[in-house]
């Protein structure tokens, strides 16, 4: 039973998001093979955004933003992983 | 007309949210209900120099408030001296630009970028209509959210518009 439970979670990422409109994290278990686009637009619905064009940055200082169409494997999005909300829309 | 009383309430709740944003990246926030003003020190990561980002927030959330990068003073607007320099990265054209020798922050949550502040934008229907305006830029309904934008931008500068 354990090995069944580790094997499942080997495809799966528990990732820690912030939102700059919210105090408070939230927690997202997702399968590593989701884009991060589409992880973005599940945690912004979460948060409360309407539209826009959500995306994922990590920590750093400056932050990396995420490859919106790459999946979050392909991103290197390890487990419990803190990243932030952004909005990739333009300038101008 | 909103009152003051009215954006002050809307200010502090969002204020919340953004404060662990600053938190987040070495930013600090300064609230002044009073004069209805925030204030924000912002750090730019290649440089270490410290830039000074304005709200006025009088009418909102009826108008999106006035962003401006400042002097350490707060007391100037629209210096190129005082703005981070414009980056072209992977989001398109940057917000950061100049428009009629004025440096501006170029976003629908900023009541400056509409022609009638003497901004770029006469085609967004006008700063009551800033939640609606410009689908494909970017997007910020809060003062966090509002920064973060900012900030993105921000981020990809290593120098300022014009040289100090």
């Amino acid at each position: 039973m354990q090995a069944e439970v580790e094997t499942h979670n080997q495809h799966e990422v528990l990732v820690i998001i912030f939102a700059p409109r919210s105090p408070q994290p939230k927690e997202f278990t997702w399968v590593k093979t989701l884009r991060v686009g589409e992880a973005a637009r599940q945690a912004a619905t979460a948060f409360g955004y309407q539209g826009g064009n959500p995306g994922l940055q990590t920590e750093g200082h400056p932050p990396r933003v995420l490859d919106n169409n790459k999946t979050l494997a392909e991103e290197h999005v390890h487990n419990h992983e803190k990243l932030e909300l952004i909005d990739t829309g333009g300038g101008v | 007309m909103i009152p003051a009383e009215h954006s002050k309430i809307i200010v502090q709740h969002e204020l919340e949210g953004a404060l662990g944003w600053a938190e987040r990246h070495d930013a600090r926030i300064e609230w002044l209900p009073d004069h209805l003003r925030l204030h924000v020190t912002l750090r730019q990561p290649e440089t270490d120099q410290l830039f000074f980002l304005r709200a006025k927030v009088d009418e909102y959330r009826a108008l999106p408030p006035e962003w401006t990068f400042t002097d350490a003073r707060w007391e100037t607007a629209g210096r190129a001296i005082d703005f981070p320099e414009g980056v072209q990265g992977r989001f398109g054209a940057p917000m950061l630009i100049t428009y009629n020798q004025k440096a501006v922050i170029c976003a629908p949550f900023n009541r400056l970028a509409y022609s009638e502040l003497a901004g770029p934008h006469s085609d967004w229907g006008g700063p009551a209509n800033w939640l609606n305006a410009g689908a494909s830029q970017v997007h910020a309904e809060t003062i966090g959210d509002m920064l973060q934008a900012v900030y993105r931008d921000f981020s990809l500068s290593r120098l300022r518009m014009e040289k100090q």
